[in-house]
């Protein structure tokens, strides 16, 4: 018999590459996708995105059509030859958190890609663009969207960087069974005064959060803080139908957001927050990138 | 008098209870507290500060603040001396072992740096040879504790977890002060990290004694027990945390160091770095500014303090050893680079931390 407190056997795999552009060539089989409506207008109105500088084919994707088709588009736009090792290159810059999800459920799903790792650059930077408007709850699975996940006793864990107005308004609609706070540690661990936690002192009281539940996110090192906080949301028992369901709120900064969005999506774990979000709305150099692997 | 309002304890009224008995007694002592500075003192002192090693069971932290300010500060100087209490920076347990996991990842993060001779065919062949190359670098890395509280057996057991089939027992060495004979059981190593907890002015890990021209403390010990087992071995000191003013000494003071002894060549890689404390420091945060309020105040105060020659080496602690400007405590003990006045005992001064030194004179 399974227990639900033991993780199943790892068989997905994140790297980090603290570099770009790629340390390695490009084969003629790997494609960047390119977002349309958000990347392909900007670029076409030379708004100030600028695409990934490296030869490679590129595949316009577009977000209604991902949104509603899901698998049976992915498959025919993306038309992967997956008998031979590949890259999908996927930029985040002026992506919504949903379509971004979309892409990495599908890649994950997607039995007839096996050979294909999903590359995600990420810019440098430490603001993210957070959307107050539409909140609400959605996950994706088996690479559809679903806006109405069953949420039996939600365990939340939300980013203390949202303000603290706005994760009261949250605990309020979601009730969780108990609360685990996101903190990006480096920056904590040298903040006098502590202001990341007192900032939210009558929202961590009001949602119980006892100090135990921490969980900080060392964004020095995205692999250690992918496999911990994907090890986590893989711990929650599961049996015919969830005892306890993780519910996600991300935050911090871009990586920290990016790395509990694949470790939420990659665990089918919801989401709370808009469905409209799109975390980096400018320009923002790329200084690396997120490898995810399938591994037999 | 009994109390008939019947509020539990650990729920929502007891806790702002306690938040109002906080600000109440405050302001008796002359101190205007807002409720919600009040708010965010009760919460630290609830989720962190109560859990500090040397208080007793029982012991609140609130207590103890309005002891060490009552007792300590005239009235005038009280408001000054909460400013401090607001730029306290506590380290919980779970941070310092945080802190060890981090450093451990930071010193992964240095070898694959260093890697070199890396397929870039493409991302797979890249990835695998990357990959097998990082073990094999890493089965010979050794990491050796210089002091006995950096968790070294946390971050031995979290090292080996992650890393399976990669380390033996010997790739740890509990202190660093060891016998020739286990020298000689080291496995090969190319590269030695010296782990360690805490460097708050340079002092401890690396000194120039004038007196007696030579060089002293953990880095240079180190060499000196280990000489001969360092060939061409690259050195990192990996402190967990290393205040500003302890980089800023190391660094000056490394150049010297390695162009007296070329064979001794090190890198400092601290998990973080500690700024002064805002309350002491001046605007770019480069040195203490003696003008301020806080400054003020630990001068005014220092006449209770009694360094001992330990303290001395590192010159007037007045603004803790060293110079260090730090309002920092850990969970199981207060450093003597934070500012005197949150830690010591003497002449009847009511410690907010107490703290347990590790240099202590035998009395005849």
């Amino acid at each position: 018999m399974k227990s639900g407190n033991i993780p199943e056997r790892e068989n997905i795999k994140l790297e980090h590459i603290d570099s770009f552009p790629p340390p390695f060539k490009q084969s003629k089989y790997e494609k960047k996708i390119v977002f349309s409506p958000y990347q392909k207008y900007t670029l076409d109105s030379n708004q100030g995105y600028i695409p990934l500088d490296f030869e490679c084919d590129q595949v316009i994707i577009d977000q209604k059509k991902l949104r509603t088709e899901g698998t049976s588009y992915f498959n025919d736009i993306l038309n992967i030859v997956d008998s031979h090792e590949t890259v999908l290159w996927v930029d985040p810059r002026f992506v919504s958190s949903v379509d971004l999800a979309l892409i990495v459920s599908n890649w994950k799903n997607n039995p007839a890609i096996r050979n294909a790792n999903l590359a995600i650059v990420f810019p440098e930077t430490n603001t993210i663009q957070y959307t107050n408007s539409d909140i609400t709850f959605w996950e994706v699975n088996t690479s559809t969207l679903n806006y109405s996940p069953i949420l039996s006793n939600p365990i939340w864990y939300p980013s203390l960087t949202r303000e603290t107005e706005q994760l009261n308004e949250y605990l309020d609609s979601l009730n969780p069974y108990d609360t685990y706070p996101l903190i990006d540690f480096p920056d904590f661990a040298t903040q006098m005064g502590e202001s990341t936690l007192t900032d939210h002192v009558g929202f961590l009281e009001r949602a119980g959060a006892r100090t135990r539940n921490f969980i900080y996110f060392d964004i020095f090192h995205p692999e250690r803080a992918f496999n911990q906080f994907y090890n986590i949301l893989k711990s929650l028992p599961k049996m015919n139908s969830p005892v306890f369901q993780a519910v996600i709120t991300p935050g911090g900064n871009f990586l920290s957001y990016l790395i509990s969005l694949l470790a939420g999506v990659l665990s089918n774990s919801s989401f709370l927050l808009s469905k409209n979000e799109i975390p980096i709305k400018t320009y923002l150099e790329v200084q690396g990138i997120l490898i995810l692997r399938k591994i037999t | 008098m009994i109390n008939k309002e019947n509020i539990k304890p650990y729920t929502h009224e007891s806790l702002n209870r306690q938040k109002t008995l906080l600000k109440n007694e405050l302001e008796n002592l002359g101190i205007n507290i807002s409720q919600e500075e009040a708010a965010r003192i009760s919460f630290l002192s609830r989720r962190k500060y109560e859990r500090y090693d040397l208080f007793r069971p029982g012991e609140s932290f609130d207590n103890r603040l309005i002891t060490w300010l009552e007792r300590n500060f005239e009235k005038s100087d009280r408001q000054t001396a909460l400013e401090i209490i607001k730029c306290l920076k506590f380290i919980s347990e779970y941070e310092v072992k945080e802190l060890a996991i981090q450093t451990f990842e930071n010193a992964k993060k240095i070898i694959l740096s260093e890697m070199t001779g890396i397929s870039n065919y493409n991302c797979y062949s890249f990835l695998e040879t990357r990959n097998i190359k990082f073990n094999e670098e890493l089965n010979n890395s050794i990491f050796v504790a210089c002091v006995d509280d950096v968790e070294y057996d946390f971050f031995r057991r979290y090292a080996m977890g992650q890393n399976i089939n990669i380390f033996q027992k010997e790739n740890f060495v509990e202190y660093y002060k060891i016998y020739k004979d286990s020298l000689n059981e080291l496995p090969e190593h190319t590269r030695i990290f010296l782990i360690d907890q805490l460097s708050g002015s340079g002092t401890t890990a690396l000194r120039y004694m004038q007196k007696e021209r030579e060089w002293r403390g953990k880095i240079p010990t180190f060499f000196k027990i280990w000489r001969e087992v360092i060939n061409n071995d690259k050195i990192y000191y990996c402190p967990y945390i290393l205040s500003q003013h302890s980089k800023n000494n190391i660094e000056k003071r490394r150049k010297q160091y390695i162009d007296e002894f070329p064979s001794n060549d090190f890198d400092i890689y601290p998990t973080c770095i500690f700024p002064i404390s805002p309350c002491l420091s001046n605007k770019i945060g480069s040195d203490i500014d003696d003008t301020k309020p806080v400054a003020k105040l630990c001068n005014k105060y220092y006449d209770y303090f009694e360094p001992d020659k330990h303290i001395e080496e590192g010159g007037s602690a007045v603004y803790g050893f060293g110079r260090a400007g730090l309002t920092l405590i850990l969970q199981s003990n207060c450093p003597n680079n934070t500012i005197p006045v949150i830690w010591h005992d003497y002449n009847d001064w009511f410690p907010l931390f107490p703290r347990i030194s590790h240099h202590q004179e035998i009395k005849g």
